[in-house]
C-alpha cells in the first residue's frame, strides 16, 4: 500500500500587488485562490490521502479573515484524508494570539484540515499503512537556525511511512546568505532519518526535471506566479511513496498566470519581428509582461515598436515597458535630418563623435526636436 | 540637378500623367485638387523615399499614395540632368517594389539602398537642406497663413510663429539651445548638490525640498525614500522576531515551572500537613531517642559515679605512698651531694698538704739579689757590646810551622798552630796578644777607654759569679727559674688553700664528718626520677576520674532536675513511643512526596519558588504581548520582499536619471566647444546680409536690413526698425520668401539646382507680388524654379516676367 500526497507551499494568499492598477492587483490576488482551487481539484482527481501545504500559506500577518477564511474554504473541499497546513516564515505562528492561525482554526473546525502549528509528530493510518508527519513549523519570520533538529532526536518505528514537514531555506538551493529564513543544511535533513520531506520556502521547484529514486526533499515552489521573477508557471508535488521507500512522483503545473520579462536589445527590424513572434506565443490575457527594449533603430522602426508596444495593452493582462531605444544616429542620419552648417547639426556631429558616449547625441537631439516643437 | 520631366505612372489620384520642365522658372498653375500637391509629393518621394520600407513605414509614407480604394503601389519616373548627364530615375512603391537609376553614361542601378546613395549625392544637399528649404509646400504655407489668421490679434504671441515663418530651416538660435540645455540641466540637477553627489544643504528624505525638485532629487528622494520603507519593514521584523524570540524564551523558562505547579498545587495542603507531621515525628523521635538514652543511661551513671568515687579514693591513697617515697628519694640524692661534698673536702685538704710539703723543699730566691744579678748581666752585655765594637782583623804566617799563644779582648789566652803557606786569620775584640816564644806582641784598638771597659767588665764577672754562688745556681736562667718555681709554690698553696674553704662551706671537716654517717640510716628507695613519673600519673588518673565522676554527676543531677527520677522517665519514654506510632499513623494517609525531593518542606519550597517565578514571568510576558500587540498593530501593509523589489526598480531609476545628468553636463560642454569653433565663420551669417538684400527688394525698398537671431529674422530697418511680429501678414511673406530663396542660392550656389515654391505669393498686394516676381525671375536664371499656384494672375505676371 503507498500513500499519495499532493505538495504545495508559498502560496501567499493576501500578497497585496500594490504595484499593479486595481483591476490588475485584484486579478492577480484572485489567482492566488484560483490557483490553489486547482491544487484541491487536482489532489481530489488523482485521490490522494493528503494534501500538504508547507508553509507561507498566508503573505503576512495582516492578510484579512476574509482571504482566511476562503482559502479555509478551498483546502476544506479536499476529500483525502487529511490536509496538513504548516505555519510557514510569512505566516508564522508566536502563539495562541496570532490572528491569522486563530481565524484559520475556526474556519476549518469540523474538517480533514489540521493545522501545524507547533513542533510534533501526526499519525495517520491509511489501511495497513502507518505514516507519521514530522510537522517543523516556524514561529518566526526569521531565524538563524532551523527547527528540524527534533525529529532527529525522535525514535522512529519500522514499517511506517515517516515524512517531515517544514519550511525554510536549504543551503545551495535558496540564497540566504545571512542565514536568516530556518537555513537546513542537507546533512540537516538526511540526519533526520526519515523517509523524504516536503519543504516550503524557495519558490523554484526541487528536485530538478529528470531526478529519479527517492529524493531527500520536495520544495515546490509558488503554486502560481507572483512576479517576474518567478519563471516557472507555478507548480505543486504529486508521489507516492511505500513503506520500502519507494517513491514516485510528479509535477502538477497550477499556475494561472505568468510573469514574463522580455529583454531584449534590438538593432534592426528583425529583432523587432523576433521581439513581436515571442509575444504573439504568449497567453496575453494571463501574462504580466515587462518589455525592457534598448538599442538603436531607425525612426520608423521607434515608432513601429511604439505603436506596437501601445497595442500590446489590450492583448495582455498587463504590459510594462520602458523602452530604451534611440533612433539610429550617424553622420547621415544626422545630415538627413538637420542641414548642414546649422548649430545642432554641428552639436550632434560633435556628440557622435564622442565614441564613448555617443548615445548623448540621441539626448541632445530630443532637446532640440523639443525646441522645435516649442 | 534639373528637372527635365516626371511621369506619374501611378500615384494618389494621377494616372499616367506627366510634367515637361525647363531650366528657368516652371509655373504649374491649376485650381485646387488640380494635383499640384500630388505632383509636389510625387518629386519629393522619387527623390527622397527608398523602395525598401518596411510593411508599417510604407502604410504610413506611401500609403495615401496607392490608387484608392485597393491600389497597392505608387510608381513615378523622373528624367533629370545632373553632373552633365541625363539621369533616368524610376520608383515603384508597395507590390513589386522597385527602383531603378541610370543615365546615358551610367549604367541603370537597381538596388534600392545603392540608388538612393547616389541619388544623395547627385542632389549635393542633404534630405533635410531639400525638406527645409527646397521644398516649400503649399500645406507648410498655408499652415503658416492660418497660423497667422488665427493669432492675428495677439501680436506679441505671434512672434514664435512668425519666427517659425521666417527662420532658417532645420537651424535653431544658439541662445535657444544654450538655454534648454542649461534649463534642462537646471530642472535635472535642482536642489542637487553635485560636488557632494547629494542633495543641496543635505536635506535628505526626513527634511525634503518641497519645490524646484530637480528628476535627480526626486529620483533619488524615491530611492531614499523605499530604502527607508524597506529599514523600517525590516527594522519591524526584527522587532516582531525579537518579541516572539522573548515570549517564546520565557514561556520556555516557566514551562517546567508551569507544569511543576500544575502538579503541585493539588498536593499543597496534604503536603503541608506531612511537612508538619513530618517535622513532629522527627522531633518526637529525637524526644524518644534522647529519653530512651536517659533511660538507658541513668541506673549506669550512679553505678559509675560510685565506682569513680572509690577509684578516686584508691588513687589518692596510691599517690600518698608515691609522695612518701618520693621524699626519701630525695633526701638520699640529697645525702650523696654531700658525701659527695665530703670527698671533695678531704681531697682540697690532702692537696694543701701536699704543696706545702714540696714549698719546704724549695730554695726562696731574694728578688733583689735576683734584680742585681739581672743589672748585672745587662751591664756585661753592653759592656761587651761595646767592646765588639772595636774589632780586629789579625793575619798570621810563618814559614814553618808554629804554635803561638795570643789572647783576643779580655778572653782566656789560647794556642793557635799557624802552618806554612797557610796564615791564620781572625776578628779580635779591642786588644789582641800573641806570644811565641819570647816574642809577646799585644796589639789594641783606639784608646785607653778599652782597657777601662774590660777592667769594669770583669767586676762585673767577678760581682756575678758571686751572686750566683750565694744562690746555690749556675746563672741568672736558672736563678730566674728558682725564682719562678717557688713563686708559683706559694700562689699554689694560696689557691688549695682557698679550695679547702670552698669545699668546707663554712663547716668544719668534722661536721662534714658526722652527717655522712648520719645519711647512711636514710632507707634505700627507688630513683626520684621513676617515682616522680608515677607520681604524676596517678595524680593524671586521679583527675580524670574526678572529672569523670563530676561529670557523671553533673548529668545524674540534671537528669533528676529534668525528669526527677527514673520512674518518671519510664512513663515519658512509654508516652513519646505513643506519640510516634500516632504521628506516623495520619502520615500514611497523607500524599507521598514527589519522586527527586526528599521531604514535603523541599518540595513545597520548590513550589513557592515555582509560584513566584510564574508570577514574575507572567508580569513579564503581559508586557511583551502588549508590546507584540502594538507592533502588530502597525505592521507595514508592504512586505520587505515586496519593497526589496521595489528597491531595485528605484535603484535602476536613480541610475538612469544619473547617466543622463552626467549626459546633460557634457552635452553642455560639447556645446561650449562648438559655439567657440564656429566663431566668425558661422555661415549661417552670411545668410543675413543676402536675406537684407532680397527682402529690400521683395519690399521695393521699404526695408534694407535686417537682424536674425540665430537662423530666425527678428528685426527688420528700414525707415523704422520693427521686431518681426510687427510686420503685416504680406511683409513677413515677402520675409520668408527672401529668406528661402537666400538660403536656396546659398545651397544650390554652384550645383544648379531646383526649388519648389507652393503659392508664396498670395498674401502679397500687387506691388510686392511684382517685386517679388521680379525677384524670383532673378533667381531663375541660375536655378530651376518650379513654381505651384493655383492663382492665374499671379501665374499670368510670372509668365510676364519670365
Amino acid at each position: 500500500m503507498s500513500i499519495r500526497i499532493v505538495h504545495t507551499a508559498d502560496n501567499h494568499i493576501g500578497v497585496s500587488f500594490a504595484q499593479y492598477p486595481d483591476a490588475v492587483g485584484e486579478r492577480l490576488r484572485e489567482e492566488r485562490f484560483l490557483a490553489l482551487e486547482r491544487i484541491v481539484i487536482l489532489a481530489n482527481e488523482r485521490k490522494a490521502h493528503f494534501l500538504v501545504v508547507a508553509g507561507d500559506l498566508f503573505d503576512k500577518q495582516t492578510v484579512t479573515k476574509k482571504s482566511v477564511e476562503r482559502a479555509a474554504d478551498l483546502l476544506r473541499r479536499f476529500s483525502g484524508e487529511q490536509v496538513l497546513v504548516l505555519a510557514g516564515n510569512h505566516d508564522y505562528y508566536e502563539g495562541p494570539d496570532n490572528k491569522v492561525w486563530k481565524w484559520f482554526r475556526e474556519a476549518v473546525q469540523g474538517s480533514g484540515v489540521l493545522v501545524l502549528l507547533e513542533p510534533g509528530i501526526k499519525r495517520f493510518g491509511i489501511e495497513d499503512t502507518e505514516v507519521c508527519f514530522y510537522a517543523c513549523p516556524c514561529p518566526s519570520k526569521h531565524g538563524e537556525k532551523h527547527v528540524i533538529g527534533w525529529v532527529t532526536e525522535t525514535e522512529k518505528k519500522d514499517g511506517t511511512i515517516h515524512i517531515g514537514i517544514a519550511h525554510g531555506n536549504v543551503e545551495g538551493l535558496g540564497l540566504d546568505a545571512d542565514q536568516r529564513y530556518f537555513n537546513m543544511t542537507e546533512q540537516d535533513l538526511r540526519a533526520a532519518g526519515i523517509h523524504t520531506w516536503l519543504l516550503g520556502h524557495i519558490h523554484v521547484p526541487s528536485p530538478p526535471p529528470g531526478t529519479t529514486g527517492r529524493p531527500l526533499f520536495f520544495m515546490p515552489g509558488i503554486h502560481t506566479p507572483d512576479s517576474i521573477k518567478c519563471t516557472h508557471p507555478g507548480h505543486a508535488w504529486w508521489m507516492e511513496l511505500d513503506r520500502s521507500g519507494g517513491c514516485q512522483f510528479e509535477q502538477l503545473k497550477t499556475g494561472g498566470v505568468r510573469f514574463v520579462r522580455l529583454k531584449r536589445n534590438l538593432a534592426d527590424s528583425d529583432g523587432l519581428v523576433g521581439l513581436k513572434s515571442e509575444c504573439a506565443a504568449l497567453d496575453g490575457p494571463n501574462t504580466v509582461l515587462d518589455i525592457q527594449v534598448s538599442g538603436c533603430l531607425k525612426v520608423d522602426e521607434i515608432a513601429d515598436l511604439r505603436q506596437w508596444l501601445d497595442g500590446l495593452k489590450a492583448r495582455f493582462l498587463y504590459v510594462t515597458s520602458d523602452p530604451d531605444i534611440s533612433p539610429v544616429l550617424d553622420a547621415s542620419a544626422v545630415a538627413m535630418k538637420y542641414p548642414e552648417g546649422t548649430l545642432p547639426h554641428a552639436l550632434i556631429s560633435s556628440l557622435l563623435a564622442d565614441q564613448n558616449h555617443s548615445a548623448d547625441a540621441n539626448l541632445a537631439m530630443d532637446i532640440i526636436e523639443s525646441l522645435k516643437r516649442s | 540637378m534639373k528637372i527635365l520631366r516626371i511621369h506619374l505612372h501611378l500615384f494618389g489620384g494621377a494616372t499616367d500623367r506627366f510634367f515637361d520642365l525647363s531650366a528657368g522658372l516652371n509655373i504649374i498653375e491649376g485650381p485646387n485638387e488640380f494635383g499640384k500637391s500630388t505632383l509636389n509629393q510625387a518629386l519629393w518621394h522619387t527623390l527622397f523615399t527608398p523602395t525598401n520600407l518596411t510593411p508599417v513605414a510604407l502604410r504610413k509614407t506611401m500609403g495615401r499614395w496607392f490608387p484608392r480604394p485597393s491600389g497597392d503601389h505608387a510608381s513615378v519616373s523622373l528624367d533629370f540632368e545632373a553632373q552633365g548627364q541625363v539621369w533616368s530615375l524610376k520608383k515603384r512603391w508597395g507590390i513589386a517594389a522597385s527602383s531603378s537609376l541610370g543615365s546615358s553614361l551610367s549604367p541603370a542601378m537597381a538596388d534600392p539602398g545603392r540608388v538612393q546613395d547616389r541619388l544623395l549625392q547627385l542632389l549635393h544637399r542633404n534630405e533635410a537642406t531639400w525638406r527645409h528649404v527646397l521644398f516649400v509646400s503649399q500645406a507648410q504655407l498655408t499652415r503658416t497663413v492660418e497660423d497667422l489668421s488665427e493669432n492675428a490679434s495677439q501680436v506679441e504671441d505671434l512672434r514664435p510663429l512668425l519666427a517659425g515663418a521666417a527662420a532658417i530651416p532645420g537651424d535653431i538660435a544658439s541662445e535657444r539651445i544654450v538655454a534648454a540645455i542649461d534649463s534642462r540641466i537646471e530642472d535635472h540637477f535642482s536642489r542637487w548638490d553635485q560636488p557632494i553627489n547629494g542633495p543641496e544643504r543635505g536635506r535628505g528624505i526626513d527634511n525634503q525640498w518641497a519645490n524646484k525638485v530637480g528628476s535627480q532629487l526626486a529620483a533619488y528622494y524615491a530611492l531614499k525614500t523605499t530604502e527607508r520603507d524597506l529599514d523600517l519593514v525590516v527594522s519591524h521584523e526584527k522587532k516582531v522576531d525579537q518579541i516572539n524570540e522573548n515570549i517564546r524564551q520565557q514561556e520556555r523558562f516557566v514551562e517546567s515551572d508551569r507544569q511543576f505547579v500544575e502538579t503541585g498545587r493539588p498536593l499543597r495542603a496534604g503536603l503541608a500537613r506531612r511537612d508538619g507531621l513530618e517535622g513532629k515525628i522527627k522531633w518526637l523521635k529525637s524526644e524518644q531517642d534522647t529519653l530512651r538514652r536517659v533511660f538507658m543511661e541513668w541506673p549506669g551513671a550512679v553505678h559509675k559515679s560510685e565506682s569513680l568515687n572509690s577509684q578516686v579514693q584508691r588513687g589518692q591513697e596510691i599517690i600518698s605512698l608515691l609522695e612518701n617515697e618520693l621524699g626519701n628519694a630525695r633526701r638520699r640524692e640529697k645525702a650523696a651531694d654531700h658525701g659527695a661534698g665530703y670527698v671533695r673536702v678531704k681531697n682540697a685538704r690532702q692537696n694543701l698538704d701536699q704543696i706545702k710539703a714540696f714549698i719546704a723543699t724549695l730554695k726562696p730566691i731574694p728578688s733583689t739579689i735576683l734584680n742585681e744579678l739581672k743589672s748585672l748581666s745587662q751591664r756585661e752585655e753592653n759592656l761587651r757590646v761595646q767592646i765588639a765594637a772595636q774589632k780586629l782583623s789579625a793575619r798570621l804566617e810563618s814559614k814553618a810551622r808554629v804554635m803561638v799563644e795570643l789572647t783576643r779582648g779580655a778572653g782566656a789566652k789560647e794556642t793557635v798552630e799557624v802552618f806554612p803557606e797557610v796564615p791564620w786569620t781572625g776578628q779580635i775584640e779591642g786588644k789582641l796578644s800573641v806570644e811565641f816564644g819570647d816574642l809577646k806582641i799585644e796589639v789594641a784598638s783606639g784608646t785607653g777607654e778599652l782597657e777601662s771597659l774590660f777592667g769594669e767588665l770583669e767586676q762585673i764577672e767577678v760581682q756575678h759569679k758571686g751572686h750566683l754562688a750565694t744562690l746555690g745556681v749556675d746563672d741568672l736562667k736558672a736563678a730566674e727559674a728558682a725564682h719562678t718555681l717557688h713563686k708559683k709554690a706559694e700562689a699554689d698553696v694560696t689557691l688549695a688553700k682557698q679550695r679547702f674553704v670552698d669545699a668546707l662551706q663554712g663547716r668544719t671537716e668534722e661536721e662534714w664528718h658526722s652527717e655522712v654517717v648520719a645519711n647512711e640510716a636514710i632507707p634505700q628507695t627507688r630513683s626520684v626520677m621513676t617515682l616522680e613519673a608515677e607520681l604524676k600519673n596517678a595524680l593524671t588518673t586521679k583527675a580524670v576520674l574526678e572529672a569523670e565522676k563530676t561529670a557523671v554527676e553533673i548529668k545524674i543531677r540534671n537528669w533528676t532536675d529534668q525528669y526527677g527520677d527514673v520512674d518518671k522517665l519510664t512513663s515519658l519514654v512509654l508516652k513519646a513511643a505513643q506519640d510516634v506510632v500516632e504521628a506516623e499513623m495520619e502520615l500514611k494517609g497523607l500524599p507521598q512526596v514527589p519522586d527527586g525531593f526528599s521531604d514535603a518542606g523541599t518540595y513545597l519550597s520548590r513550589l513557592n519558588s515555582a509560584e513566584t517565578h510564574l508570577e514574575s514571568v507572567g508580569v513579564k510576558l503581559v508586557d511583551l504581548r502588549i508590546q507584540q500587540a502594538s507592533l502588530a498593530g502597525s505592521t507595514p501593509l508592504r512586505s520587505a520582499e515586496e519593497l526589496r523589489e521595489e528597491l531595485e526598480t528605484k535603484v535602476k531609476a536613480f541610475k538612469r536619471v544619473n547617466e543622463i545628468g552626467l549626459a546633460l553636463l557634457r552635452i553642455k560642454v560639447k556645446l561650449e566647444d562648438v559655439l567657440a569653433l564656429r566663431g566668425d565663420d558661422n555661415p549661417m551669417q552670411k545668410v543675413e546680409a543676402a536675406v537684407a538684400a532680397r527682402f529690400h527688394d521683395l519690399t521695393c525698398g521699404a526695408y534694407d536690413r535686417i537682424r536674425m537671431d540665430g537662423g530666425a529674422p527678428v528685426e527688420v530697418t528700414g525707415k523704422v526698425t520693427l521686431p518681426t511680429a510687427m510686420l503685416s501678414q504680406g511683409t513677413l511673406g515677402s520675409l520668408a520668401l527672401a529668406t528661402r530663396l537666400c538660403l536656396a542660392e546659398w545651397y544650390l550656389e554652384g550645383t544648379g539646382g531646383f526649388i519648389v515654391l507652393d503659392d508664396p505669393f498670395t498674401d502679397m498686394d500687387p506691388a510686392r507680388r511684382q517685386a517679388a516676381g521680379r525677384s524670383l525671375k532673378d533667381f531663375s536664371k541660375s536655378n530651376q524654379v518650379i513654381y505651384f499656384t493655383c492663382h492665374p494672375a499671379h501665374a499670368t505676371e510670372l509668365k510676364e516676367f519670365s
